[in-house]
């Protein structure tokens, strides 16, 4: 039985809100088109401005035909955040595509949609050759989807309106900051704000350090802290940050995956100067307890197999795949190419961890930390308990923040949530395998594209097949909403057409 | 003396094929490399390709990247090879092509662990150029087009807000 009901109706309240996020996302667009200008690309120019200029006939067109002064209700909050994310990746397509890297318009929507996903699975061609305004363009949509295209919106676009609370919600933020939602988006990007002038110039100065050119340094630096910090993983050279050939710059950038994996509510404790937290909070102990675990068993393998047998070695290319993997960033210090002759068990612990994430409410995708943490304890509880006399009252808190008890509410959430993930990875791999990939390879990608990670074992490519390219792309967009918008979608559409 | 020539002759044919068989030695790709990284692993071997990016300079040489057509792999480079390179690729420019004679690591333990190639000598056997790119009218008639619709819509809409 459905016990959703749409009407005609809902999908003018949903087309008004759509028209408003078109809207931001050409604004969106004027920051490379201001690059190109700036740098002569004036072919790159033309390309932006169509891509703007559709993003406001459309957003303006729906404002015009269906404004209306009525707030979101849950439903429709929740369909238009789903529908939101599509649209953003479609016009964000529009530019990428009029600059000649792509195939096909499916390519640059693919593009468009992993870098907003912030999942970093490219299908551009001859990436050495982009202009920098594209470039640009691509390392944008990854800050920010990052941050959430509507938490962007209703940070400098909305009302106060209590409906926004449902859009942040359905943009798979579990967790507010602050008690307003709308100071909860701007706190988020004060944040990721003030760490992008930190971070970048941090880049920067090490760049200059390992000898790139001071410009080359700083649109680097810019596009890789946006690729870093919103744990995207695009980067502006094909070879991923194996362009450098440097320890210590592929060490600063693992300081701002780590950054990044963060909770944002973590974020607001160590903003205010509760530095203790750190220590304290149950995610980052799990997440360093995770880290630890998979690289020790990496490093073994690694060198048990004779691939590395130098500490630079195994942290340049282990220790950092792991981080990246489980910060869900996808940034690369060996080839694709090169993943396959690691073996089968290094893949595996890489799919372990990009399967597992990094914090809640944070720019990773995954099953992410709190939950794992709250799955273990709950395991755990259940283990005491058939070891405990029957008379025992057993108690488990997690420390988040505060200390919570675990209750039946959070560990349902979390094994539903958890269970939604492992079968996505394993669908995306049944696909890959049935289009004739290496099932282990297959596993590998879909967890990539599933978890919003973007590390790459050679699948995606250009020439991948069509239907694999839209099973990725349904991945990295469900993965990123955390399936329950997506859902939603889905039961509004069947209701409507059934005309419940 | 026709016996001396007679003797010498193979002698000579020799030579000469050994020194074609030289000049022409089959130049290896990335993905060549990968695969057969664990053989290859300390061997003197020949690359070509476009280089892309930028000329890293470092204390131990210089960085250049080389793509050849399909993969590219980081190359050191003795800084008297780095004055060859005129082009680098990027948006603006298609980067020289060189061919490097190289020893390739599989796992350099003197840099980053990675897999690289020490370059022993580098020459450059096509020129780079700059890259002239063109903005079709199509495009151009486009843009004007659905800026002025943009623009139109935006009042419109604007005027419904105000109505």
């Amino acid at each position: 039985m459905l016990l959703l009901k749409s009407r005609l109706h809902d999908l003018r309240i949903v087309a008004y809100y759509l028209g408003k996020i078109c809207i931001v996302v050409g604004i969106a667009m004027l920051i490379p088109l201001t690059l190109a200008l700036f740098l002569s690309e004036f072919s790159v120019v033309y390309d932006f401005v169509i891509g703007f200029s559709v993003s406001l006939i459309i957003g303006y067109t729906l404002l015009f035909l269906y404004r209306t002064e009525e707030d979101l209700n849950w439903m429709q909050g929740m369909v238009t955040v789903a529908v939101s994310w599509l649209i953003a990746a479609f016009l964000g397509a529009i530019p990428l595509y009029l600059s000649g890297h792509f195939a096909c318009f499916l390519d640059a929507f693919f593009e468009a949609i992993s870098g907003f996903t912030t999942t970093g699975l490219s299908l551009t061609q001859d990436l050495d050759h982009l202009s920098y305004g594209h470039n640009l363009w691509r390392h944008l949509t990854q800050f920010l989807g990052g941050q959430g295209i509507v938490v962007f919106a209703i940070s400098f676009f909305f009302s106060g309106a209590s409906g926004v609370f449902r859009l942040y919600v359905g943009e798979a933020r579990d967790e507010r900051v602050l008690p307003n939602v709308i100071n909860t988006a701007r706190f988020i990007w004060r944040v990721s704000l003030s760490f992008f002038l930190l971070g970048s110039l941090m880049l920067f100065a090490v760049g200059i350090i390992i000898g790139l050119s001071p410009g080359q340094s700083l649109f680097d630096a810019v596009t890789l802290f946006m690729a870093a910090f919103d744990t995207g993983g695009f980067a502006p050279h094909s070879q991923s940050i194996l362009y450098y050939h440097s320890l210590p710059y592929s060490m600063a950038l693992v300081f701002l995956m780590v950054l990044g994996a963060l909770n944002f509510k973590l974020h607001y404790e160590l903003w205010h100067n509760n530095r203790g937290e750190l220590f304290r909070n149950t995610e980052i102990r799990t997440f360093l307890s995770s880290v630890f675990f998979l690289f020790f068993f990496m490093a073994i393998s690694l060198t048990a197999g004779g691939v590395y047998s130098s500490a630079n070695g195994l942290m340049y290319a282990g220790f950092f795949q792991i981080i990246s993997a489980h910060t869900g960033t996808g940034f690369q210090t060996i080839s694709s190419l090169q993943f396959p002759v690691w073996g089968d068990f290094p893949l595996g612990i890489l799919i372990i961890a990009m399967g597992l994430g990094g914090g809640l409410c944070s720019t990773t995708g995954g099953v992410k930390m709190l939950r794992v943490s709250i799955i273990a304890k709950a395991l755990s509880q259940d283990i005491n308990r058939m070891l405990l006399p029957g008379s025992t009252i057993l108690v488990k808190k997690i420390h988040h923040i505060k200390d919570l008890v675990l209750n039946e509410r959070m560990i349902r959430v979390s094994l539903i949530i958890t269970f939604c993930y492992i079968l996505m990875y394993i669908v995306g791999a049944l696909a890959g395998a049935g289009l004739g990939y290496p099932l282990e390879l297959a596993f590998f990608e879909s967890t990539s594209a599933a978890a919003n990670v973007g590390l790459s074992v050679g699948i995606t490519s250009p020439e991948m097949p069509g239907l694999l390219k839209l099973i990725y792309i349904i991945q990295m967009w469900t993965g990123r909403l955390e399936f329950i918008a997506v859902f939603i979608l889905f039961g509004f559409l069947v209701a409507f057409i059934k005309g419940k | 003396m026709i016996n001396y020539i007679k003797s010498f002759f193979p002698a000579l044919l020799i030579i000469l094929f050994l020194s074609s068989a030289v000049k022409a030695a089959p130049t290896v790709s990335v993905r060549e490399l990968y695969a057969n990284s664990k053989t290859l692993d300390g061997q003197e071997v020949v690359f070509e390709g476009e280089v892309i990016g930028e000329v890293i300079q470092r204390s131990e040489g210089c960085w250049i990247n080389v793509h050849d057509g399909t993969e590219a792999i980081g190359v050191l480079i003795r800084p008297q090879d780095a004055g060859l390179i005129e082009f680098t690729g990027s948006y603006t420019c298609r980067g020289d092509i060189v061919r490097v004679n190289a020893v390739f690591n599989r796992a350099c333990d003197t840099h980053t662990g990675s897999m690289d190639l020490h370059a022993k000598d580098l020459e450059r056997i096509k020129a780079g150029r700059k890259i002239e790119h063109f903005v079709s009218p199509k495009k151009k008639n486009a843009a004007v087009v659905v800026l002025l619709a943009a623009l139109i819509t935006g009042f419109l809409a604007l005027y419904r807000k105000n109505e």
